[in-house]
């Protein structure tokens, strides 16, 4: 197949967006990123005042689809710093303690350090983020200041592992689906709907980008992508019956939404239709900006479709190639049809 | 005239589990009709019925759904795994009978192991959901066949009459709103109604308010009564926590406005039903707790019905609190315009 020189493919998209520095709240730098790669595949892109990025493609009138990716990631805030330099910090969405000890970390204007953690701290399953902190490598209160400002935050260092068919990033959750959104508003010609791409803010802590966003486009029908569990790792959880490698996911509820019926059959329909594989998701914990676009005005129909994953909010997130092109797939085949219910 | 008990235990022993809410909404929207030429059914299945006149927009909400389970994987030996929905109290599941709602209704029982080959350790506690498995007597080809992850699972729990006026269900929380919104329109049946009620049986309040959030943020009504269930006094229940079974109830917590609160008692009273107040401190773990911050702000009130052992196959609640009820909430619509110089 012939492609424009310039066309990234579909895990070059995935390892850019990996690489981009976006932590709940200062999502800018991604979205920038975002922008440029999918300005040349729709007819109009905005902001809105809680950072979404809105790409728009005009449809052929049959409604409008809001498909929501979330574009931040967790990460960790200065609290305050100590008279010997050291950062103390907060969770900026679901971090647990002992995945963040003895990484490497990135602010958002170049700044490196190591999280360390008291001498004498408890052990490892009694760990707080109150025994953690920042090393900068400097030696005062006031060096530090001149690189880093309270209420800074950083992501765990940027990283993109390709293990061949599978992949991994502390980044993964979402920019995965963010890759998938891209990738996916690439393949449009002329959609049946009114496509609205967004790359929501703020997700990792309350679904709050979407809901502005579900507000102000008042879709008829909301598709979020997001990344689930799955259970073919050791000692895995028995009761999530999602598998690496076995195709997208059709989120059926997790604990924030219960899908609406008639989406979750146009989902399973149109893979069927396309010979995409999937399979059928039940998440019984985490939230998802499904919620968000569902329960928005008089109610919006809505459904998600997710790459199942390992190792979720740790440094070492990983996807399996197969599922995630089986989303972005899925995706597009939805995009290309009118939704009906 | 409906004879509103018997329809109410019908609308009781049909599945609708929060999500899952779409038959139960069908069968409500049909009970309206008999009081209302105006009914509809939203996006999200919440049902709606309009009455009255073009006074102040009052919503009634009464939550349809139920708490339920739902298949999260199916074992190589065709046992069943699954998860809640809503909350269930893993307690009263051993040995449940269930129906799983798969290509076609299964019937099938939460499988237990008998006392004698337990463990002393395993005597001492009761079992976590994850350890629990649904037994559907069929081989493991079978049930992968016919069931799929996501399929919803309800108790098979028929409504049963006990003595006086009592009545045990599956779904006494929250169906009874509905018979209390019958019962109202009945007797509001030809009366001048001068407010515009809407009756709403609003879906998934077991999962967290959503169907009355969506509900309040589109019909942004001025005030809205909240039908819910409340505790009703047990052997085991310490009385500060629990109210009389054979009481209506008011609820008086900060999520409650506190004019329309006092207008709801003084109509009681005017009726002569004695009723029953319960306070609390915080929120109110009802619908009212989205209706109240929807939009720009709706003032809520809740009228309550005490249950006993609720969120189980068998929440005992007397039909003669429901026809009470029934009676206040009539009263006090038709009151609603007057006060409202005051209190709109």
């Amino acid at each position: 197949m012939i492609r424009k020189v310039t066309a990234m493919n579909s895990r070059e998209t995935l390892m850019k967006l990996c690489m981009a520095f976006g932590p709940t709240g200062a999502e800018d730098k991604v979205s920038q990123v975002i922008e440029e790669m999918v300005r040349p595949y729709v007819d109009e892109i905005r902001r809105d005042a809680m950072g979404n990025l809105i790409a728009v493609k005009r449809g052929q009138g049959k409604g409008k689809v809001m498909v929501a990716a979330h574009m931040d990631q967790i990460g960790l805030m200065v609290t305050s710093i100590d008279e010997n330099g050291f950062l103390r910090v907060a969770n900026v969405g679901g971090i647990a303690p002992r995945s963040v000890l003895y990484r490497q970390v990135t602010f958002e204007n170049g700044t490196v350090g190591c999280v360390g953690l008291n001498a004498k701290a408890p052990s490892l399953d009694k760990v707080t983020l109150e025994h953690v902190f920042i090393d900068i490598g400097c030696e005062s209160r006031a060096e530090a200041l001149e690189k880093v400002q309270i209420g800074d935050t950083c992501i765990m260092q940027a990283n993109f592992l390709d293990m061949g068919q599978r992949m991994s990033s502390p980044a993964m959750d979402n920019r995965s689906a963010c890759a998938v959104l891209v990738e996916a508003l690439k393949r449009l010609d002329t959609p049946a709907m009114d496509v609205y791409g967004v790359f929501t803010t703020q997700e990792e802590v309350g679904l709050r980008g979407a809901k502005t966003a579900a507000f102000a486009i008042q879709p008829d029908v909301g598709i979020a992508v997001d990344i689930t569990g799955e259970s073919s790792y050791p000692e895995a959880e028995a009761t999530c019956s999602m598998k690496m490698g076995q195709g997208a996911a059709v989120k059926v509820r997790d604990a924030s939404v219960f899908c609406t019926p008639a989406v979750v059959r146009w989902m399973e329909e149109t893979a069927k239709e396309e010979g995409i594989p999937y399979q059928r998701e039940v998440l019984t914990f985490g939230g998802t900006d499904t919620q968000a676009i569902q329960l928005t005005g008089a109610g919006i129909p809505a459904g998600c479709i997710s790459i199942p994953g390992r190792y979720i909010h740790s440094m070492c997130e990983t996807i399996d190639g197969r599922d995630y092109e089986a989303a972005i797939a899925l995706l597009a085949a939805l995009l290309k049809k009118e939704y009906q219910h | 005239m409906m004879d509103i008990k018997s329809e109410w235990m019908s609308l009781c022993a049909m599945t609708g589990p929060s999500g899952g809410e779409e038959a139960v909404s069908r069968r409500v929207a049909e009970l309206f009709s008999a009081y209302s030429g105006d009914v509809w059914t939203d996006g999200m299945m919440n049902t709606y019925a309009r009455i009255g006149g073009k006074g102040p927009r009052v919503v009634v909400a009464a939550h349809i759904d139920e708490i339920g389970l739902m298949v999260n994987f199916i074992d190589e030996d065709g046992y069943i795994g699954f998860c809640q929905v809503g909350g269930v109290d893993p307690r009263i599941l051993p040995a449940q009978e269930v129906i799983v709602h798969g290509a076609e209704d299964l019937y099938g029982i939460v499988a237990v192991k008998p006392p004698h080959v337990l463990t002393p350790e395993e005597r001492e506690h009761a079992l976590a959901m994850e350890d629990l498995r649904i037994d559907l007597g069929l081989p493991a080809e079978t049930v992968r066949e016919k069931v799929r992850i996501g399929d919803y699972i309800t108790f098979d729990a028929p409504p049963v009459s006990l003595m006086d006026s009592l009545v045990a269900s599956k779904s006494t929380d929250d169906r009874m709103g509905i018979a209390v919104m019958l019962e109202a329109m009945e007797r509001l049946k030809g009366r001048p109604l001068s407010a515009e009620v809407i009756m709403a049986g609003t879906v998934q309040e077991e999962v967290g308010c959503r169907g009355a959030m969506v509900a309040a943020q589109a019909l942004q009504p001025e005030l809205a009564v909240v039908l819910d269930v409340t505790h009703a006094t047990t052997p085991d229940a310490p009385p500060f926590a629990t109210v009389d079974l054979d009481k209506p109830c008011v609820a008086i917590v900060p999520v409650m406005h506190q004019g329309w609160t006092r207008v709801l008692r003084e109509t009681a009273r005017e009726l002569g039903i004695e009723i029953s107040v319960e306070v609390g401190g915080r929120t109110s773990g009802t619908d009212a707790d989205e209706i109240q911050i929807a939009g720009s702000g709706i003032p809520c009130v809740a009228l309550q019905v005490p249950v006993r052992y609720m969120h189980t196959t068998v929440e005992v609640i007397s039909y003669d609190v429901i026809a009470q009820c029934g009676q206040i909430l009539a009263a006090f619509l038709e009151k609603v315009t007057s006060c409202g110089e005051v209190l709109l």
